[in-house]
């Protein structure tokens, strides 16, 4: 809806990303019940801690994935990377229908990405970013339940950026007392590359027209 | 259900181009200029179809589908 138009509060949004994640982990019953980390592993024995957690990790990849759909080919370009890692472990691990789900999360993407990158013809919008999210979130839960020898660490990298992007937002907006629920234009990957080209292209910002007056001074 | 292979992958990566490409010609033609639009994407010169997410589910949902009934 958000797509056509229409807007959505974000708390409604939220809800509605953790009930699809709490379907998920009533219908399939995979949670996160180890993340390389002694003390939480204690804590996330306990299931209902664990069914949270789990939910809360689903629901931040969702946003975390419309977080950084702010620039052409970034959020395809990293549901690409993610699809193919997705591929790759569950074909090793020899999970057929991970590695189709992969597959499919990748060629799709790759379709999107030849047309959002880098002119922008069309964008993946919240609907897209949303069900990635939700894809690939649920897939990488699931491989790791399936076979627990795959680190969680390794599952952390693979959707590294988007948790890294919405981390630094919410940690930035909270830090200046402002809403983490309204876009703008400082996201970390606005950041990063408004960096580079500025790194790449030196001075050229600095230089500056010459006003009318001066020009009609001089003549 | 088949094991997936190549022909998976050029198959759900022609019909998402193949949607994409739809997508984002009809809205080209048909679109208001005020819609899609969103604040995140205002930089953006022109207005641009922010339904490719939907072309991507779409096509996942029909490789997956005609995987199982291969």
């Amino acid at each position: 809806m958000e797509d056509l138009g229409q807007s959505i509060r974000p708390k409604l949004r939220l809800t509605v990303g953790a009930f699809s994640a709490g379907l998920f982990v009533f219908f399939e019953h995979y949670y996160i019940s180890e993340v390389g980390i002694e003390w939480v592993n204690l804590a996330l024995s306990v299931t209902p801690i664990s069914i949270a957690f789990t939910v809360f990790c689903v629901v931040a990849l969702i946003n975390a994935m419309n977080f950084i759909d702010g620039i052409n080919g970034l959020a395809s370009g990293k549901t690409l990377m993610a699809a193919f890692a997705l591929m790759w472990l569950s074909n090793a691990y020899n999970e057929l229908n991970l590695t189709l789900l992969g597959t499919a999360i990748f060629s799709a993407s790759l379709g999107l990405f030849m047309v959002n990158y880098p002119q922008g013809r069309i964008f993946l919008g919240d609907a897209g970013a949303y069900t990635l999210g939700f894809l690939l979130a649920v897939s990488l839960i699931t491989l790791q339940n399936k076979q627990p020898e795959i680190s969680a660490w390794s599952i952390l990298l693979i959707i590294f950026w988007p948790i890294a992007d919405m981390a630094h937002s919410i940690v930035r907006l909270r830090i200046g007392s402002q809403c983490s629920d309204r876009p703008d234009a400082l996201h970390l990957h606005h950041v990063i590359m408004r960096s580079l080209v500025i790194s790449s292209c030196g001075r050229i910002f600095l230089v500056r027209r010459p006003k009318k007056n001066s020009f009609s001074e001089t003549n | 259900m088949a094991e997936p292979n190549f022909m998976t992958a050029i198959l759900g990566l022609a019909l998402s181009l193949a949607l994409v490409l739809t997508f984002a010609s009809l809205f080209r033609f048909f679109g208001r200029k005020d819609l899609n639009v969103h604040k995140k994407h205002a930089a953006h010169s022109r207005p641009t179809s922010r339904l490719g997410g939907l072309a991507v589910c779409l096509s996942i949902l029909t490789v997956m589908v005609i995987n199982n009934e291969a």
